[in-house]
């Protein structure tokens, strides 16, 4: 068998220039990898799935209620007082609502290891994550996420026309995952915040808009930035204290999106909470 | 054109001093039709109905038939020979047969990829039936991206360049899979450009593409195009990785040749010193003009062929003013407009003459021409031929003229005709399996898509050993049987397929008034301040590493014929400012190259001699310029340079000589150095037989500074070193064996191209070889007798101590 000729030597020293230290690569398969993580048989897959009740995560706060009140209040209202992006929530069930929010391990175009989610299971707002444990389990999370989309008809997303429905809808496409999430039944809540605090507020990101008009305070987050690496580490050690913080961040942006969302679609539109004075007394502490 | 005629004229010229040193006959060949087991469908005939071409020629119509056949086709015919025709027609039958199918045009360069897109829409003007289903445009750095996205989506020929397929279609693959799930053919054109290092890069490219193609549920087929070179097949074969049918029956026509070795007479009896090659390349370059000959005329520097265009304007515009506004220049760094006008007035006869560098070498399209005058070897015969090529259309008789420089290159085959026309042309290697290059590659293709078993079949055995070296260096990750991609970096950024910078200096032209008498503007110097939009003008442009050769504060820049004075050259904001200003001289860099070394990796001994490897920094710099008059090619003044040098930190091999044989060769009367030198040549000549490289890819200087002694030291031409010159420290039995075995030989007296060489090996690419000084070609007898001494050596330690002798050679 051809093998590395000895002249070629210097190779191995050219990559660890550049590598991480090696490591132990250990193999997790259990269910107690990460914490509350329970693994679950969705069609033909089994995955590893989070669920929190939404109500846990934001005590003093009641979100169920007020998605329901924002819903209830669309069946009276004349459709073009709505915000045009949240147009297609006219004519909807509460229950027909999900909220989606995808992690990547890079650029565009890399593979998904996180698919955040806010459904309501049995009358009851539940966070729902669902994670690749290592690389080779992309499809499975993805035919896993698919049956939870698919069960509901409204998808609400922050910035998921342009990023979060076409990268689902790519890696389902690589891993041939029959995918049911289509933009006539998406809201996205960026759009509408834009068009509602533009200029109000500095500018309309997910996490000044958090800040500012949720009135949660992260502790305890991981910059988006840095999330790849770590779930690239995380892979790398099976070390399930590296993914605690992400799946925070990644719980905290769909907890958001949906207050984001019944905020916007309530009217008259719920008034700004008062700001907080300082950024170092949390408003709200999440989790 | 009356080709004897014109010769006879020539003779005849007061100013004849018999340049023309042979004349060599090249026989006209007859046309060669083929046929096509079914005919084309309609709207094909149609647009061949409309180009006026009623019958294929023998290779294209092979080559159709193959590709119908589903094979991979390598067409390797001469200049002028139809092969754009030839892959693109199977391309159109496709598309018309089958219109969701899509294609991709891959081209070595930007501009050539823009001029094939013009051809094919002229087809699509020609035929409604190819107008109504072809969607096509370029895919490259110029591509808006409201248009590279149409293409994306909607487009089904696109032409593109390895460099964008490596950086911004392949690692996106999911975003083009409607038009990679329906590849049906690559077709990959001028591949005799894909050699060394970047070739050995684009077979990678490809072989990634093909991976990517199967991910997608496509097995595309190539069509390759390629000049005459040595090795077409096996050199195909190697770039694709895959088996590809040779067409190499060239069935268009040629009218007859001559083809005239030309050397410039001596100044006088008394001097070694010959005329002008520049001037005298002009002379001819302007008669055939005003002989209303359409010529071309091809030199090595685009200062050369500005020089030429300026001499053969002006003395057109005294001996016939009527012609002197159909002369042009052409070249690289022109803006695209000025070079479409140019290629147009080209084609339609408009212009008679166009002196141009290597940049009209390639396919642009331009028609064929009746004469071409190529000044200086182009530094290689491929090229040459390429070149003489350009000129000959049907029947007519067509003439070559080879204007030789004062260098010894030059100046040998002016001695030795039959080395031209008896050679076979260069052979073109690649490896892709050279480790560091595919260890590169790896990475790139593990973030497209997991590395796993089926893939050693697309990157060899070898690749076995690195995918694990990346696995357990952390950069892939194996689960599964499959290596994933395992960390954040977005590996096609760090991956460059050329070794040179694809960065491009803006040169604006500034009025000659700005800043004139002003405290706050500064004309030159570092406190130049860019004027505003409306005072300034884009007129060209250049690549990052000439820019430093080509437009230091105070040079002449030609363009057009016009002179321009550099006042200002921003590193940072990557422009150079000009002014015109009427000048009677121009200017010619001189560049320093020094080798620091930096480490020491591992020491031998062999033959008694020294030998190491290690680490070392190359450097570059354009020191100084001197200022040289037009026609005379007086130097009149020079100027001082302060321009940052250009580095690559790299790997090199050396080997010192014993004090002993350069005393022996002093006592002969020998010069040791100049020994080395040619010692040097000769090893840049064997060690890629060993490497699977380019000479291009390798370099060496010979020199006393780093080690107190005259030591030889060859490195690798690409950042970080690519295990080329390594074979030379672990092998020197072998790599010096070859090289003595090279010069002796050589049946040349005392010294030619193809054994000792050239004594400058990297002259400034923007010089006119007329300004530099003069070098002797290396001595051959010294280098002979050292490489006789230390292989003698060799084989005594190997008789003596068989394992000790060799360094690691194992």
């Amino acid at each position: 068998m051809p093998r590395l000729d000895p002249v070629h030597s210097g190779i191995a020293r050219l990559l660890r220039g550049e590598a991480l230290a090696p490591r132990a690569v250990s193999r997790r398969r259990s269910q107690d990898l990460v914490d509350g993580a329970v693994l679950e048989t969705i069609g033909r897959h089994g995955v590893c799935v989070i669920r929190r009740p939404v109500r846990e995560l934001l005590p003093g706060t009641d979100l169920e209620r007020d998605l329901r009140d924002a819903f209830a209040s669309l069946a009276t209202r004349d459709p073009q007082s709505v915000y045009p992006g949240l147009r297609a929530a006219v004519g909807r069930r509460v229950e027909d609502l999900v909220v989606l929010d995808l992690e990547t391990t890079g650029f565009w175009g890399c593979p998904i290891f996180l698919v955040g989610m806010i459904l309501w299971e049995a009358g009851e707002l539940i966070s729902v994550q669902v994670l690749a444990r290592d690389y080779a389990e992309e499809k499975a999370m993805l035919a896993a996420s698919v049956s939870f989309l698919g069960a509901r008809s409204l998808l609400a997303t922050f910035n998921g026309k342009s990023y979060d429905v076409p990268c689902f809808r790519e890696r389902c496409q690589y891993h041939r995952v029959p995918s049911a999430v289509h933009d006539t039944d998406h809201v996205d809540v960026l759009h509408a915040s834009r068009r509602r605090w533009k200029g109000e507020l500095k500018d309309c990101r997910l996490q000044t808009l958090e800040w500012e008009v949720v009135g949660l305070h992260r502790v305890g987050d991981v910059p988006s930035a840095e999330i790849p690496g770590v779930y690239h580490e995380f892979v790398a050690t099976g070390d399930p204290g590296l993914l605690q913080p992400v799946l925070h961040h990644g719980r905290v942006d769909t907890v958001t999106t949906a207050s984001l969302l019944a905020r916007l679609l309530a009217d008259p539109p719920l008034p700004i909470p008062r700001r907080p004075r300082k950024k170092t007394t949390p408003a709200k502490d999440i989790d | 054109m009356e080709a004897a005629k014109f010769l006879d004229a020539v003779g005849s010229w007061p100013a004849y001093d018999g340049q023309m040193v042979h004349v060599e006959k090249l026989p006209a060949r007859e046309a060669r039709f083929g046929e096509l087991s079914e005919p084309f469908p309609l709207p094909v005939r149609e647009a061949l109905l409309g180009m006026g071409i009623p019958e294929l020629w023998a290779h294209q119509a092979r080559c159709v038939q193959e590709a119908r056949a589903g094979k991979n086709v390598a067409v390797v015919t001469s200049t002028a020979s139809g092969k754009t025709l030839a892959y693109t027609l199977p391309v159109l039958e496709r598309l018309v047969l089958e219109p969701e199918s899509t294609a991709l045009f891959l081209y070595p360069t930007k501009a050539l990829a823009q001029d094939q897109l013009r051809g094919l829409l002229r087809m699509a003007e020609l035929s409604a039936g190819i107008g109504q289903v072809l969607k096509t445009g370029t895919y490259d750095g110029d591509t808006p991206s409201g248009a590279r996205r149409k293409l994306r989506d909607d487009g089904n020929v696109i032409l593109t360049n390895p460099d964008m397929l490596h950086s911004g279609v392949l690692p996106y693959h999911m975003k083009w899979s409607r038009f990679l799930a329906n590849l049906h053919t690559v077709v990959i054109d001028e591949i005799h450009a894909y050699r060394g290092i970047f070739g050995s890069n684009v077979a990678n490219v490809i072989r990634r593409l093909r991976r990517v193609c199967r991910h997608h549920g496509s097995d595309p087929r190539f069509l390759l195009g390629s000049a005459t070179i040595a090795n077409p097949h096996d050199f195909a074969r190697s770039l694709l990785g895959e088996d590809v049918v040779l067409v190499d029956e060239d069935g268009s026509p040629r009218g007859p040749k001559q083809f005239v070795l030309w050397n410039p007479p001596y100044v006088d009896t008394a001097s070694m010193e010959r005329r002008s090659a520049n001037v005298e390349g002009h002379r001819l370059f302007t008669e055939l003009v005003k002989a209303r000959v359409q010529t071309i005329c091809f030199s090595r520097a685009r200062v050369v062929a500005e020089l030429i265009h300026r001499y053969t304007q002006e003395a057109l515009t005294r001996e016939k003013p009527e012609l002197a506004k159909r002369v042009r220049p052409y070249r690289g760094g022109f803006l695209p407009r000025e070079r479409r006008e140019i290629e147009k007035a080209l084609f339609s006869g408009e212009l008679l003459g166009v002196s141009s560098t290597n940049a009209l070498e390639l396919g642009i399209d331009i028609g064929t021409l009746e004469a071409s005058v190529v000044v200086g070897f182009p530094s290689t015969i491929a090229s040459l031929w390429q070149q003489a090529g350009r000129a000959g259309r049907g029947s007519e008789e067509a003439v070559t003229f080879f204007v030789a420089y004062n260098d010894p290159i030059d100046q040998y085959l002016m001695r030795h005709p039959e080395y031209l026309f008896a050679q076979s042309p260069e052979s073109a290697v690649i490896d892709p399996e050279n480790p560091y290059i595919l260890s590169g590659h790896l990475q790139c293709a593990a973030f497209e898509l997991p590395l796993e078993e089926g893939d050693l079949e697309h990157f060899g055995e070898v690749a076995r050993d690195l995918i694990r070296l990346l696995d357990e260096n952390g950069r892939t990750r194996r689960v599964d049987g499959r290596s994933y991609w395992a960390n954040t970096d977005f590996p096609s950024r760090t991956v460059n397929l050329r070794h040179m910078s694809d960065d491009t200096y803006t040169i604006i032209e500034v009025p000659a008034d700005l800043g004139k008498g002003s405290a706050y503007r500064p004309r030159t110097g570092p406190e130049f301040q860019a004027p505003d939009d409306g005072e300034a003008r884009v007129i060209g442009n250049v690549d990052a590493i000439s820019a430093l050769e080509l437009l230091y504060p105070e040079a002449v820049y030609l363009h057009d014929g016009e002179t321009f004075v550099v006042r200002h050259l921003d590193l940072e904001g990557k422009s150079a400012y000009v002014e015109r200003r009427d000048v009677d001289y121009y200017t010619t860099p001189v560049l320093e190259q020094h080798l620091l070394l930096r480490g020491t990796r591992e020491v031998g001994t062999w033959a008694g001699a020294d030998t190491g490897f290690g680490d070392a920094t190359v450097t570059w710099f354009t020191s100084f310029f001197k200022k040289i008059q037009f026609f005379s090619v007086d130097s009149i003044g020079w100027g001082n340079l302060d321009l940052p040098p250009q580095n690559i930190d790299t790997t090199t091999a050396w080997i010192t000589i014993p004090a002993e044989m350069r005393g022996r060769l002093k006592a002969m009367g020998k010069n040791a150095v100049e020994g080395l030198v040619g010692v040097r040549n000769l090893l840049i000549s064997v060690v890629p037989l060993w490497a699977m490289c380019d000479r291009a890819d390798i370099g060496g200087v010979v020199d006393s500074k780093n080690l107190g002694k005259p030591t030889i030291f060859l490195y690798d031409r690409y950042p970080g070193g690519l295990g080329f010159v390594e074979h030379a420290f672990r092998r020197p039995a072998e790599i010096f064996g070859a090289a003595l075995a090279l010069v002796s030989e050589c049946p040349c007296e005392s010294g030619c191209p193809s054994c000792v060489g050239l004594p400058v090996l990297r002259p400034a690419q923007h010089q006119d070889p007329e300004a530099g000084g003069a070098w002797p070609i290396p001595d051959k007898d010294s280098a002979h007798l050292i490489l006789e001494e230390l292989v003698r050596r060799s084989e005594e330690e190997e008789r003596a101590a068989p394992r000790e002798a060799a360094v690691a050679a194992s």
